[in-house]
């Protein structure tokens, strides 16, 4: 299970990429390192997502690779979990058997992921719905369900495409809560994809700002903050500081006014 | 009206709150054919026409009990050819849906000409198909061309319509293709599926009919149409009402399949006889 899988590093190196015509990825290099949780921040339709697809092996670039520990990687679809945009539950599943079939597309044993899931799902605050449906759940449990089934993977290198995009404000700093704590236990290598800049500099040990599309890394912001952080530190320097220059960052990328 | 009489009748100490309102909730379903058997019976009081023009719900009632026999032999010959011809339906048009939503080329090559298939009215053709096939063979064949379309329409439109990040997710995780196929794919595209085949159920049943119609030695279309040919109304309407009775019958029989195949259209959690 988790515990074993390895969090390796993740590199692009000059990836490159079109789609439909339109260039998406232009020569993108960016690396994570093992156990490292960084998050990525640009103007919408910059090629967020698109990078996440290429990073997790779903779409192969026209140029350019991912390196997997520093081993080009071309056959990685598998090893890196996508946590996508929207909750992509399966609705015709309960949520423990959405939650379940992370673990068990790992190749754990039935009964084994069975109690794993319900373990997380307890951790969650989800005790009591394991047989619930999810359109029986609220955006904000949908999402917790979304992230056990991340976490019980089986990988430990996450992309995280915007989690919490979707909620209110209160619920996404439960889930922030919820992320933080889960990411500290497993240490897994983190990509998260977010609009939100407290979210990014609460979250994360440095923060990439990508440009304009065709995408490109035009930034890198570290956040020396200890942890655990809390929401209330927010006014401290270690936090408003950085945040200050990611914002500076994406004014000079023309994305604010 | 005299269901109605006896609902308002009813004491209603006697029925518990919730067996109540499900009686009441079902009243607004029984109000049209009963007015519509009203109506009927109002012509037959004030016009008066003679039976073998418009025979009285009664004298409907009365040959459907005493000609049973003769009804149900024609009623097998009609729910045989409309299964099979369903059945055929659903298996061949889910697998050309298939290939249509997963192929490109094929979708290019063949969808096209499913749809313009659609603009032969198939009751010109239904004549000739009896005298091309041996009877029964001619029915199922009608029945199958009739109950094709839908099932391939609803079937491409719901495997083209699903939304691809779950799948996708799931390849992430380690899936393969083919479990991604399987197991969010189809699963996902089933509930439009399934409309599809609620039509093509009932269509199954009127294609049949109609080549019972044009050449056949059974079937309640045929006894239907020589019943008519004699005069004997009253027959040619119990096997009308027999016919939509089967109708509803086969539709809901696909919407029961939908049911326990869909639990979660209905449920907000498992239910129990889904549980391992
Ligand atoms: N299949 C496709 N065909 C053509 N163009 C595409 C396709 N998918 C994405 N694009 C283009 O690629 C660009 C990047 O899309 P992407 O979804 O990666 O953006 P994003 O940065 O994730 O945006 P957001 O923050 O709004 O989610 C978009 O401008 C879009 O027009
Ligand atoms: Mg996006």
């Amino acid at each position: 299970m988790s515990e074993h899988a390895a969090a390796s590093s993740i590199e692009a190196r000059g990836l490159t990429l079109a789609l439909g015509g339109t260039p998406v990825l232009a020569g993108l290099d960016l690396r994570i390192g093992p156990g490292e949780f960084v998050a990525l921040v640009g103007p919408s339709g910059c090629g967020k997502s698109t990078l996440l697809s290429v990073l997790a092996g779903l779409i192969e670039p026209d140029a350019g690779a991912v390196l997997l520990d520093d081993l080009p990687s071309g056959d990685r679809l598998g090893r890196l979990t996508l946590m996508p945009q929207t909750d992509a539950l399966m609705p015709w599943r309960t949520v423990l058997d959405n939650v379940r079939v992370g673990s068990l597309l790992a190749g754990t044993a039935a009964d084994e992921a069975t109690a794993a899931a319900r373990r997380t799902l307890a951790r969650f605050g989800l005790s009591g719905f394991e047989d619930h449906y999810p359109h029986a759940l609220s955006g904000g449990m949908r999402q917790r369900v979304a992230l056990a089934r991340t976490m019980l993977g089986g990988t430990r290198m996450w992309l995280l495409d915007e989690p919490f995009g979707a909620l209110d404000a209160l619920t996404r700093a439960d889930l922030r809560g919820v992320l933080a704590d889960t990411w500290a236990r497993d240490r897994p290598t983190t990509l998260l994809v977010t609009h939100d800049l407290d979210e990014a500099v609460l979250l994360a040990d440095r923060v990439l700002v990508c440009g304009a599309r065709p995408a490109r890394v035009v930034g890198e912001i570290p956040v020396a903050m200890r942890r655990p952080r809390s929401l209330d530190d927010l006014a401290d320097p270690a936090f408003s500081e950085p945040r200050a220059e990611i914002l500076a960052t994406l004014r000079a990328t023309g994305a604010l006014a | 009206m005299s269901t109605a009489g006896r609902l308002a009748a009813a004491p209603s100490e006697a029925l518990p709150e919730p067996h109540r309102t499900a009686a009441l909730r079902r009243l607004p379903l029984a109000l049209l054919p009963l007015s519509g058997l009203l109506a009927w019976q109002m012509i037959i009081w004030i016009a008066a026409p003679r039976p073998w023009l418009l025979p009285s719900p009664a004298d409907v009632a009365e040959v459907m009990w005493s000609d049973r026999e003769r009804l149900w032999f024609h009623a097998q010959a009609t729910i045989a050819e409309s299964a099979v011809g369903f059945a055929l339906a659903a298996v061949l048009g889910t697998a050309l849906a298939m290939a249509i939503a997963g192929s490109p080329a094929v979708g290019r090559a063949v969808y096209p000409w499913v749809v313009a298939s659609q603009a032969i009215p198939i009751l010109a053709v239904a004549p000739l198909v009896a005298i091309w096939l041996s009877y029964g063979t001619a029915q199922v064949m009608v029945a199958f061309v009739v109950a094709f379309f839908p099932v391939v329409v609803t079937g491409v439109d719901g495997l083209r319509g699903v939304d691809p990040a779950v799948g996708r997710a799931m390849r992430t995780l380690g899936a393969s293709r083919w479990w991604t196929y399987r197991r969010v794919t189809l699963p996902a595209a089933l509930p439009t599926m399934f409309s599809g085949l609620r039509m093509s159920a009932v269509f199954a049943v009127t294609g049949a009919v109609v080549a019972e119609y044009v050449g056949a030695d059974r079937g309640l279309g045929y006894l239907s149409e020589f019943s008519t040919a004699e005069f004997r109304t009253a027959r040619s309407f119990a096997a009308i009402v027999l016919l939509a009775l089967i109708g509803l019958a086969f539709f809901g029989a696909v919407s029961l399949a939908e049911r326990i195949a869909l639990p979660h259209r209905r449920h907000s959690v498992r239910p129990t006889w889904r549980r391992p």
